[in-house]
C-alpha cells in the first residue's frame, strides 16, 4: 500500500510534466505546477505514514536488463521518516513557489522550474526507496541533475551561472566517489541490490571514507561543504529550502544506509573521523555564518553547522556501535535522526521567509536592511520563531536533537570512562557549547539586523503577506512548536527507524534506550509547557498593570542625544566583530579601517570581508599546484608537427628498447 | 518550598552584595531591601515604549521571567530532589539561560539604539566563551560523581573519591568565574556603573522602563540565584539529611556567596574589554584542567 501510493505519487509527477508540455497559457502552468506537487506530497506522505504506523517494510521487484540493476524499491522505517520530512518540506515549499513565482511573465521559465521541480521531488523520493545500487545512482544523478538546473534558474545572472558550475562539479565529484563505492560493494554480485551488499571489515575502512567522502559532498561535510554557500542564494528561495531542507539530508540518508550494511563489527576509527568531521564542521560553520552579509548564504552556513551536529550525533552513534555500548549508539543516532527531521523543517522556514525578505526588498546584503517587523509583521514573527529554534533553544524543536546528543555523550562518558571515550565526549561537548552560543549569537544577528531596530537604507518594500506567501510558514512554524513540545510523541518513530536500521543491536539495550528518552523527553515537554503558560500568565498579568499605567512612547534612548538616525545603529558587521576578532588567526578576516581627522574624527569606517578558511587553506592551494604542474607540462605541447613525430619515434624506440630488454 | 524562597529571597542577594561594598568603602549604604523597594516603584509606574520597538520588545520580561521561572523548577535544594529532575537536566537549565539571553538580545537591537546594539554584541561575545566552560565543568562532575542529573550531582559531592577532591576545587573556581560573567559583575562588567560604553548587561535594558524593567531586574535577580545555588551545591558539600537544617545551610551559604562576591567587587577594578576574553578562557582551562585530573 505504502509502495502503491508512492507509484501513484511519481505517476502524477510523470504525467504533471508531460502535460505541461501542451500548456500554453501561464497561470495554467502555474497552477498545474503547484497542484502536481501538492498531491504528489500528499501521496507520498500516505506511504510514508503508512509505512510508519504500519511498523512494516513494503517492496516491490522488478527484474531489469541493466546491467547490476534491478527495479527494487524498499520502503522501512528509516526511507519512511526520511520520505515523511520530504513530503511535507516538497510540498508547503510548492504551496510557497505559488506565490513567489506569481509575477514571472515567462512562460518558458516558468514551464522548466516546474519541470525541474518535478524531477527534483521525484529524484529525492527514489533515492530514499531505491533499494539497488543502480537505481540508486540512477536517482542520485537526477536529483542532482534537476537542483543543478534549479539553481540555474536565473540563469541570465552572472553569479548564478559561478554557482551553478561549482554545485556541478562539486556534486559530480561526489558522485565518482559514490560509483567507485558501489563498484567495489557490488564487485562479485550480478545484481548490486542493497540486502546483498555486506562487506567485510578488511575493505570496511576505505569504503566508508569512500561513503564519507561521496555522500558527505551532498550533505555539506568540511572541507566538501563549498557549493552549499555558493548555491544556495543562487537558487530561488522555495529551492534552497528545498535543498537545504532535504536534499543535503540524502547524504545523511546514505551515509547511515553504508553503516547499516557493515559485517561484523565498526572500527573504533569511523567513529572519531565522523565526530572530527562533524564538530570541525560545526563549529567553523558557524564561524562563518557570523561572518557572512548576505543572508541566504548565513542560512546556508547554518545549514552546514547543522550538518556537524548531525554528523557528531552520527560520530557518536558509531564510537558507541565499536565500543559495544548499545545505549550510547542508539541515542547517538537518535539524535542524527531527530536533527535531520527537526532541521529540515527549521531550515526550510528560514528560507522561505528569506525569499520574502528577498522579494520585498531585492537586496540580500544585510547591512542594507533594518526594521523589516514593521512592514512585513507575520513574515518577521515566524522568522524570529524559527530563528529561536534553530539555535537549539527549548521548547522548539531545534533542541530536541542537541539534547539527545547531550545524553549520549553524558552516558559515553559514564559508561565508557576509558581515556578514548572521555576525549571524544570532549570534543563533542566543546563544539557543542560553541555552536549552541555561536546560533544564539548568529541568529539574533540575522532576525535583529533584518527585522528589528529601523531600517539601515532607503528601501522601498513590497509588501507580500498573504495567501500561498504565508501559509506554508505557518504551517512550518506550527509543526516546529509541536515537535519541539511533543517530542515524545514522535519519539517512538525515530527510535524505531534506528532500530531496525542498525545491526546488532540486543533487546535488552533498545529497551533501556527506551527507557532513557521516555525520561527525558517527556519532561522537556512539561517543561515547555510551563514555560508557554508562564509567559502567557505573565502577559495577561502585564496587560491587567498596564491597563491602569500612562504608555507613552518616545524615541528610543541614546544617552541624551537629540538626533538619532539610522545609520547609528549597530551593524551586522559589528556585531560580530569581538567573535570574529577573537578567532583571527583562524579565519583571517579582512579589515578595512579608516580614520580621518585627529582626536575628533571627521569621517571614520569599518569594514571586513571573510572567504571561506577551506577555500582558503585547501582549494586554493590545491588548484594552484594543479594549475603550477599543468603550466609546466604544456610545455610540451609544442603544436609543430616535427615535434611530435620526434615524440612518436622516442616512444617506439623505448618501446623497442623495452622488449629487447625483456622487460614484459 | 524552596522554590518560595528563591522567588522571595533572590533580590536580597544583591542588598547583602550592596551592604558589603558599602562596608568595605565605609559607608553606610543602602538599605537591605532597597530591591525590593525599588521593584515596588517600578511597578507602580507607567512605561515608555521606544517608537522603534516591536512586539519582541514588549516579549521581553515575560520571556526573561518565564525562563527564569522554569528553571526554578529544575533546580533543586542542594541534597533533594527538584521539582521536576531527569537525565541530563542541567543542559536543559543552560538551553533556559540561553533563551533568557536570546530574548534580552533581540529585545535590545530591538531598539535600534547603537547602545544597546554594543551591549548584545558583547552579551554573546562572553557567553561564546562562558558556554564551553559550563558544560565542561559539569561534564566533569558527572563523571567523576557519576550521576546524571542535578539531584545526582548537587547532593553529595564528597562521595568523589578522596584522591581526586582537587577537582572540586577547580570546578569551583571555573563555576565561580562564570558565574561572575553571567551575572555581569565585576571584574567582567560593573553593574553600578552609569558610563553606558562600559555597561554590558545594563546597557541592554537602557529602554525597559516601568513594570517591564522591574521585570528584567527581577530575572536577573533570578538567575543570580540559580547560578549562585548551582555554585553552593558543589563549593559547600557538607549535608545533615535533615532538610530545614539543610535548607538553613543552604540559606547561609548563598549569603556568604554573596559577601564573596561584595568584596571581590571592592577590591578588584573592571577589567579591559580585550582581557575579558583571557579572563573567561581561564575558567574552560580550569575545568579542562579538571578533566585532566579526572582521567589520570
Amino acid at each position: 500500500m505504502g509502495i502503491l501510493l508512492l507509484f501513484c505519487s511519481w505517476a502524477l509527477l510523470g504525467s504533471g510534466s508531460l502535460f505541461l508540455w501542451f500548456l500554453r497559457n501561464k497561470n495554467v502552468t502555474h497552477l498545474i505546477g503547484t497542484v502536481t506537487v501538492l498531491l504528489s506530497s500528499l501521496f507520498t506522505l500516505g506511504g510514508a505514514l503508512w509505512v510508519l504506523i504500519g511498523g512494516k517494510p513494503e517492496e516491490f521487484y522488478l527484474p531489469w536488463n541493466v546491467p547490476f540493476g534491478a527495479i527494487y524499491l524498499h520502503i522501512d522505517l528509516l526511507s519512511a521518516m526520511f520520505l515523511l520530512v520530504l513530503s511535507v518540506v516538497g510540498g508547503l515549499c510548492a504551496l510557497y513557489s505559488y506565490g513567489y513565482f506569481s509575477s514571472e511573465q515567462n512562460h518558458r521559465a516558468l514551464e522548466r522550474y516546474w519541470l525541474f521541480y518535478f524531477g527534483l521531488f521525484g529524484g529525492i523520493s527514489l533515492v530514499f526507496t531505491a533499494y539497488n545500487g543502480m537505481l540508486f545512482l540512477l536517482a542520485w544523478e537526477g536529483m542532482s541533475i534537476a537542483s543543478f538546473f534549479l539553481v540555474f534558474h536565473e540563469y541570465n545572472k552572472e553569479e548564478v551561472r559561478k554557482a551553478g558550475w561549482v554545485y556541478l562539479i562539486a556534486t559530480h565529484g561526489g558522485t565518482a566517489f559514490l560509483l567507485l563505492l558501489f563498484g567495489i560493494l557490488g564487485s562479485d554480485l550480478e545484481v548490486c541490490d542493497f540486502n546483498a551488499f555486506q562487506y567485510p571489515a578488511t575493505v570496511a575502512t576505505p569504503i566508508f571514507i569512500l561513503a564519507c567522502i561521496g555522500f558527505g559532498t551532498k550533505a555539506g561535510f568540511m572541507p566538501l561543504h563549498v557549493w552549499l554557500p555558493e548555491a544556495h542564494p543562487a537558487a530561488p528561495s522555495p529551492v534552497s529550502a528545498l535543498m537545504s531542507g532535504v536534499m543535503i539530508k540524502t547524504g545523511i540518508y546514505g551515509l547511515i544506509r553504508v553503516i547499516s550494511w557493515s559485517e561484523g563489527g565498526i572500527p573504533l576509527s569511523w567513529g572519531i573521523l565522523c565526530i572530527g568531521l562533524g564538530s570541525v564542521t560545526g563549529v567553523l560553520g558557524i564561524l562563518h555564518a557570523l561572518g557572512k552579509k548576505d543572508l541566504k548564504e548565513i542560512l546556508a552556513y547554518s545549514s552546514i553547522e547543522n550538518i556537524g551536529i548531525i554528523g557528531m550525533g552520527l560520530g557518536i552513534g558509531l564510537y558507541g556501535m565499536s565500543r559495544s555500548l548499545g545505549i550510547v549508539a542508539l541515542l547517538g543516532f537518535t539524535s542524527a535522526l531527530f536533527h535531520v527531521i527537526n532541521h529540515g523543517l527549521l531550515k526550510s522556514s528560514l528560507f522561505l521567509s528569506a525569499g520574502t525578505v528577498l522579494h520585498a526588498t531585492h537586496t540580500r546584503n544585510i547591512e542594507e536592511l533594518g526594521g523589516l517587523w514593521k512592514k512585513l509583521p507575520k513574515t518577521g514573527a515566524l522568522f524570529g520563531l524559527s530563528s529561536f529554534g534553530i539555535s537549539g533553544l527549548p521548547p522548539l524543536n531545534g533542541f530536541v536533537g542537541e539534547f539527545t546528543l547531550f545524553l549520549a555523550v553524558l552516558s559515553l562518558s559514564l559508561q565508557g570512562r576509558t581515556i578514548l571515550d572521555i576525549l571524544m565526549s570532549f570534543v563533542v561537548l566543546i563544539a557543542l557549547g560553541f555552536i549552541g552560543a555561536g546560533s544564539v549569537a548568529c541568529f539574533t544577528r540575522l532576525f535583529g539586523v533584518v527585522f528589528l531596530g529601523e531600517p539601515r537604507k532607503e528601501i522601498k518594500v513590497r509588501v507580500v503577506e498573504g495567501g500561498t506567501w504565508i501559509i506554508p510558514l505557518y504551517i512550518l512554524g506550527g509543526l516546529n512548536l509541536v515537535l519541539g513540545m511533543g517530542s515524545i510523541g514522535i519519539a517512538p518513530l525515530v527510535f524505531g527507524a534506528v532500530v531496525s536500521t542498525l545491526p546488532g543491536i540486543d533487546y535488552h539495550t533498545a529497551l533501556d534506550t527506551v527507557r532513557i528518552l521516555r525520561q527525558t523527553l517527556f519532561p522537556l515537554g512539561v517543561l515547555g509547557l510551563i514555560f508557554l503558560s508562564l509567559a502567557f500568565l505573565l502577559s495577561r498579568i502585564w496587560n491587567w498593570i498596564l491597563k491602569r499605567r500612562s504608555i507613552g512612547t518616545s524615541p528610543t534612548w541614546d544617552c541624551g542625544y537629540i538626533l538619532p538616525s539610522s545609520r547609528m545603529q549597530y551593524t551586522a558587521s559589528s556585531f560580530s566583530q569581538p567573535i570574529l576578532r577573537l578567532f583571527r588567526r583562524l579565519l583571517h578576516p579582512t579589515e578595512f579601517f579608516s580614520w580621518e581627522g585627529n582626536i575628533f574624527p571627521r569621517t571614520a569606517s569599518y569594514a571586513y570581508t571573510m572567504y571561506d578558511v577551506i577555500v582558503r587553506i585547501v582549494y586554493e592551494p590545491l588548484f594552484r599546484t594543479i594549475t603550477k604542474i599543468a603550466t609546466r607540462i604544456h610545455g610540451l605541447q609544442e603544436g609543430r608537427n616535427q615535434v611530435y613525430i620526434l615524440y612518436i619515434a622516442l616512444t617506439l624506440i623505448i618501446l623497442l628498447v623495452m622488449f629487447l630488454g625483456g622487460i614484459p | 518550598m524552596s522554590l518560595l524562597l528563591a522567588l522571595v529571597l533572590s533580590p536580597f542577594l544583591l542588598g547583602i552584595i550592596v551592604k558589603t561594598k558599602a562596608f568595605f568603602a565605609g559607608r553606610k549604604g543602602q538599605p537591605l531591601l532597597q530591591f525590593y523597594y525599588d521593584m515596588v516603584k517600578l511597578l507602580q509606574k507607567g512605561v515608555v515604549y521606544s517608537s522603534s520597538t516591536t512586539i519582541v520588545f514588549r516579549l521581553s520580561p515575560w520571556i526573561a521571567l518565564a525562563t527564569t521561572g522554569t528553571a526554578l523548577c529544575i533546580l533543586p535544594l542542594p541534597g533533594y530532589s527538584g521539582w521536576i529532575s531527569f537525565p541530563g537536566d542541567f543542559f536543559v537549565l543552560f538551553a533556559l539561560l540561553a533563551v533568557l539571553r536570546f530574548s534580552l538580545v533581540s529585545s535590545a537591537l530591538d531598539t535600534g539604539s547603537s547602545f544597546e546594539g554594543m551591549g548584545a554584541s558583547r552579551e554573546v561575545f562572553f557567553s561564546f566563551l562562558a558556554e564551553p566552560a559550563l558544560l565542561l565543568s559539569f561534564l566533569v562532575l558527572s563523571f567523576s560523581l557519576e550521576g546524571y542529573s542535578l539531584k545526582e550531582l548537587l547532593s553529595d559531592p564528597f562521595s568523589i573519591r578522596a584522591e581526586k577532591t582537587v577537582v572540586l576545587y577547580f570546578i569551583s573556581v571555573s563555576l565561580f568565574i562564570v558565574l561572575l560573567a553571567e551575572n555581569a559583575r565585576i571584574p567582567f562588567d560593573d553593574p553600578n556603573t552609569h558610563l553606558e560604553l562600559t555597561m554590558i548587561h545594563e546597557v541592554m535594558v537602557l529602554d525597559h522602563s516601568g513594570p517591564d524593567l522591574a521585570g528584567i531586574l527581577y530575572s536577573s535577580a533570578l538567575k543570580l540565584w540559580i547560578l549562585g545555588s548551582l555554585w553552593v551545591g558543589i563549593s559547600i558539600p557538607w549535608r545533615w539529611g535533615n532538610y530545614f537544617l539543610d535548607l538553613f545551610v543552604f540559606l547561609g551559604s548563598m549569603g556568604l556567596l554573596a559577601v564573596i562576591i561584595g568584596i571581590i567587587e571592592s577590591i578588584l577594578a573592571r577589567v579591559r574589554m580585550i582581557r575579558v576574553s583571557h579572563a573567561l578562557s581561564l575558567a574552560t582551562v580550569l575545568s579542562g584542567l579538571a578533566l585532566l585530573w579526572t582521567i589520570g
